[in-house]
């Protein structure tokens, strides 16, 4: 295929982007999120994408600015990670609230203090409730196709909601990589364009964003959730169109070598590929372990999660990220999603939940055997969870 | 295209009869910010998207199922309404320029109170300020948090009562002086800058309209008198804030790519006591008290002067 | 338990007649709670507060639906609003009002007992101002007791500081001069109480909800624009409403323009035309007349 290029991941995001026709971007930079808007400023500068390029203040700007370019009917886009993922925390409720169809990439960055620029997942965790659609990308092809697949996602009617695709910050986002990239009349042909619900417009006038009293609020949190969930559905529609016209076939959940497995490990992003030769590596040794990945984290597909792991006697979670405290035995939020789902089930899987990775503390193969060693040996843990790479004097 | 903005001045006799507000709005008795936003909007006219910014004047005019708005409308966040206001500045150029705007020429109105503008929403005020989107900001200034009980701002003036800058043994009233979020915003060197007061209501809907119609950023200041936070009958609103203005607390100016230009002078300028008396949030002042605020009146007033006889 | 209900206007102190009776009553060693209804209504707004006294330790944290006593602050509000919703049968309704305007409450008569008093000129003749949130305090414990007018003393100086004593002097002239009926009406079997035992908690959320979540807007959204033209502000009005005097009015237009409310309007003659529906009595208008055409007058009833 001529379309195969070997390109840094971010390049490629910032691509896939402009191949959408956005009409709006506003970002602010930050590490490890920057050569993406840095590409997409050049693709404006340049004449190729025909977008008002926004160079806000700050990411709390950013969030804010593609609010409003949403609401006036605009195709929006913003990028951002760590910090600046917390510093649009308050906003990212509204967009969600407002159900504006913004899309949002994030290259997934540990959170101060200390400062620490590598990647884990302690940016996007805390963002679980604000009420997006949170997808995860494993290498860059799936980063890049996500993009696509977000817009088409967060404009449907039937969803209209914002729409966030996380990749690991440098050891995903700066990787220089062989990526079969999209054609324009492609892409258009995949995603129509944008058909507002409403929007801010002079001859139809509304208000957006009024004052809610105990009387709606909940209703209004019932409308968002019932789209939130609805968007599962939509999703894989999508997937199948994309896979007939791309033929790179999605799943909300991705499932390897777990037929007969005894141990499963579950992963979320970049991280995966690197379980999923572990896993290759431990079979040949004979040991009966299979991987599961989430790509798709809210709305959690939960049935399918289940399906998943259905039959495996231990789960191995990694989490990258610590919740501080633990609630319930769980050291972190996959670990204790996965122990909520099977807490009904008639047969429960042991549920072994290590933490690793933090800022960017290097995830190899070893890490993933030492992880299913650690869970077969059958023993309980000793704490709650196992923090699995901290140095102990 | 028809430009959103009509260029006519505005009388008495002129007077537009198009109201973006309707009747039934929540605001207190009296309240002069919900006049000062009327009669802003009536100058703008119906080609308009506003953005509000969190504050009294989005609780009282959108209590859910109900909207006294009659143009497009959106509020997000307290400190954000200049950053939402830009986005909507690029989506109605990317959209125009792709022929995807169906109605004609659209002006952006941001509106904040004081702790929307000076406080908390100043950083995304000046990032709007300076990447020159086209948009008319409206500051509607009544000197405290209002919406959440009369708590102190960067914009209450110094020595005046609030919750939150009681009037203590130690420290009666706000013991620093009002943040000059005018010079701030002049520094941004944006065409078009003026003070207004709803107590002179041609000249506030004549700067507005002024305002509109540069390209680029707009920004009116209107002191907005609230009885319920400045301890004032609801009656004496328009003539405190005439006060303010005669007493040169607050004088009304424009300026216009960087030349400053000073409201006509009155014929006779009333002691700034006059103005300070006439509200319960300062009824403590001591004669000392208002000595040294006139003298800082008059300073400003004589700074404000020389600015204005620069060519 | 003692559960209350205070009637009154943002601005006028309900909430703070509430708590002064809480205060009081925790003094004498009993349990209370005060505490207002948490909206955005502002000044003038009809408003309301709650106030629980019990002797024994107070473990409820809902709203008062089926108070055992409704008070009053504001005569104007007898007409506005149904103040003696869910109030329990033979229940106690403390009324600021004059004596001339008494015959309003005779529709309560069946139903409950009525201890009126004529708050507004107590507080005028001792505090100076018509602000009625302490006299009424003064009908309320002569009608229910609760606590003492001593023990009023202490909360009352420490809210009112050098204000207190005038303060006080209404509370005590409002002590002596309410009426109560000696024996209490024999309560109505035909007036169900509107509390939570009347209905199931699905009818209650059906009653107060004002559309089903997948029938609003995306986003929650007002489509509707100057929707709230529908809702009258002009029930906020409780010291007077502007008179016009065509002598004096030229149509000059200046309390249309300084009008927060549009209820000073042009007619499609040109003359101006008040809007009782939306005025809320500020004063602005008469102020403001360059004429002098426009005085502020109490209401008559008779519009």
């Amino acid at each position: 295929m001529s379309n195969r290029v070997g390109i840094e991941v971010s390049i490629a995001v910032a691509e896939a982007v402009g191949l959408c026709d956005v009409d709006v971007v506003a970002a602010y930079p930050i590490t490890p999120q920057t050569h993406i808007v840095e590409h997409l400023a050049d693709l404006v500068a340049e004449g190729k994408l025909d977008a008002e390029y926004i160079a806000v203040e700050s990411e709390h700007s950013a969030i804010s600015a593609v609010m409003g370019a949403s609401a006036t009917g605009g195709r929006a886009f913003t990028a951002t990670a760590s910090q600046g993922l917390a510093l649009m925390h308050e906003i990212l409720f509204a967009v969600s609230s407002l159900r504006l169809p913004v899309v949002m990439a994030v290259a997934n960055r540990a959170v101060s203090a200390p400062i620490n620029i590598w990647a884990d997942l302690s940016d996007v965790m805390p963002q679980r409730d604000t009420g997006w659609v949170q997808l995860f990308a494993e290498n860059g092809q799936e980063a890049y196709d996500l993009m696509v697949q977000a817009f088409r996602l967060a404009e449907d009617h039937r969803v209209l909601l914002p729409v966030m695709v996380n990749l690991d910050g440098f050891t995903l986002s700066h990787m220089i990589e062989p990526i079969t990239m999209m054609e324009r009349d492609e892409v258009r042909r995949f995603l129509p364009p944008i058909e507002p619900a409403r929007l801010l417009d002079p001859d139809h006038p509304r208000s957006i964003g009024p004052f809610g009293a105990q009387d709606v609020y909940t209703e209004a949190k019932m409308q968002q959730e019932m789209a939130l969930l609805r968007s599962e559905g939509v999703m894989e529609e999508i997937w199948q169109d994309f896979e007939a016209q791309f033929g790179r076939r999605y799943r909300a959940v991705e499932s390897y070598r777990t037929g007969d497995a005894e141990v499963v490990l579950v992963t979320m992003g970049a991280v995966s590929e690197t379980a999923r030769a572990a896993v290759d590596e431990m079979r040949d040794q004979g040991i009966a372990v299979g991987l599961v990945r989430i790509r798709m984290w809210r709305p959690l597909p939960q049935e399918q999660l289940r399906q998943a792991l259905e039959g495996a006697k231990v789960v191995a979670v990694l989490d990258r990220m610590l919740t501080p405290g633990g609630t319930g035995g769980t050291g972190g939020p996959v670990g204790e999603a996965l122990r909520s789902i099977f807490y009904d089930a008639p047969v429960r899987p042991r549920i072994y939940e290590v933490v690793a990775g933090l800022g960017g503390r290097e995830i190899n193969r070893r890490t993933f055997k030492e992880i299913v060693r650690q869970a077969l040996a059958g023993q309980e843990q000793v704490r709650q969870f196992t923090l699995l790479d901290v140095r102990c004097a | 295209m028809e430009a959103a903005i009509d260029t006519q001045k505005i009388s008495m006799k002129s007077l537009p009869a198009f109201e973006a507000l309707a009747s039934g709005h929540r605001a207190c008795q009296g309240c002069g910010e919900v006049l000062a936003m009327r009669l802003a909007m009536k100058a703008l006219g119906e080609r308009i998207i506003v953005v509000s910014a969190t504050g009294c004047m989005e609780v009282i005019t959108t209590p859910y199922p109900q909207t006294s708005w009659l143009v497009p409308w959106m509020h997000v966040a307290f400190e954000n309404a200049s950053a939402v206001g830009s986005g909507v500045a690029g989506a109605l150029l990317a959209l125009a320029r792709k022929g995807r705007l169906a109605g004609g020429d659209t002006k952006i109105v941001i509106m904040g109170g004081d702790g929307g503008t000076s406080d908390i929403g100043m950083q995304s005020l000046s990032g709007a300020l300076e990447r020159g989107h086209d948009f008319v900001y409206l500051c509607f200034d009544n000197e405290a948090y209002m919406n959440t009980g009369i708590q102190r701002s960067s914009a209450t003036p110094r020595c005046a009562w609030t919750t939150t800058c009681p009037l203590g043994e130690e420290q009666p009233g706000k013991q620093e002086a009002k943040k000059d979020l005018v010079g701030i915003v002049e520094k941004h060197h944006i065409p078009y800058l003026a003070t207004a007061t709803p107590a002179y209501p041609f000249d506030l809907m004549n700067k507005v309209r002024r305002g509109a119609q540069v390209k680029g950023p707009a920004f009116i200041h209107v002191l907005a008198p609230c009885p319920t936070g400045w301890r004032i009958p609801t009656h004496e609103v328009i003539k405190v804030a005439r006060l303010a203005v005669q007493t040169r607390d607050y004088p009304l100016y424009e300026v216009v790519n960087g030349k400053y230009i000073l409201g006509k002078p009155g014929k006779n300028v009333k002691p700034v006591a006059e103005y300070l008396k006439a509200q319960g949030r300062f009824k403590h002042l001591s004669e000392n008290d208002l000595a040294a605020i006139q003298q800082e009146v008059d300073e400003r007033f004589a700074q404000l002067q020389w600015l204005a006889s620069r060519p | 338990m003692m559960e209350i209900r205070f009637h009154g206007r943002g601005g006028q102190g309900a909430v703070t007649a509430a708590e002064l009776m809480a205060r009081a009553a925790i003094l004498d060693g009993k349990y209370a709670q005060a505490f207002p209804n948490f909206g955005p209504e502002r000044r003038g707004a009809p408003v309301t507060a709650f106030l629980r006294v019990s002797e024994q330790p107070i473990y409820l944290r809902e709203k008062i639906e089926s108070p055992d006593t409704v008070v009053v602050l504001d005569p104007t509000l007898i007409d506005l609003v149904n103040v003696a919703d869910g109030l329990k049968p033979g229940g106690m309704m403390v009324m600021n009002l004059a004596a001339s305007g008494r015959g309003a409450l005779a529709k309560y008569g069946d139903q409950f007992q009525v201890a009126a008093v004529d708050a507004s000129r107590i507080a005028v003749e001792t505090i100076g101002i018509p602000v009625t949130n302490t006299a009424i305090l003064g009908s309320l414990i002569k009608a229910c007791g609760i606590t003492s007018l001593k023990t009023m003393e202490g909360p009352m100086q420490r809210r009112f500081g050098r204000l207190a004593a005038k303060n006080l002097l209404a509370l005590q002239r409002a002590f002596e001069e309410t009426e109560v009926p000696e024996a209490p009406a024999a309560p109505s079997p035909a007036a169900p109480a509107a509390g939570q035992e009347g209905c199931t908690y699905a009818e209650l959320l059906q009653r107060e909800a004002l559309l089903v979540w997948d029938q609003l807007q995306i986003g929650c959204d007002i489509d509707l624009p100057g929707s709230t033209a529908a809702f009258h502000t002009g029930n906020w009005r409780s010291a007077g409403r502007p008179y016009i005097d065509r002598e004096k009015c030229v149509s000059c237009g200046f309390c249309h323009v300084y009008c927060p409310d549009l209820a000073m309007n042009f007619t499609d003659d040109g003359a101006i035309e008040w809007d009782h529906r939306y005025c809320k009595g500020c004063g602005i208008c008469a102020e403001e007349c360059p004429k002098g055409a426009i005085s502020m007058r109490e209401e008559s009833h008779e519009q």
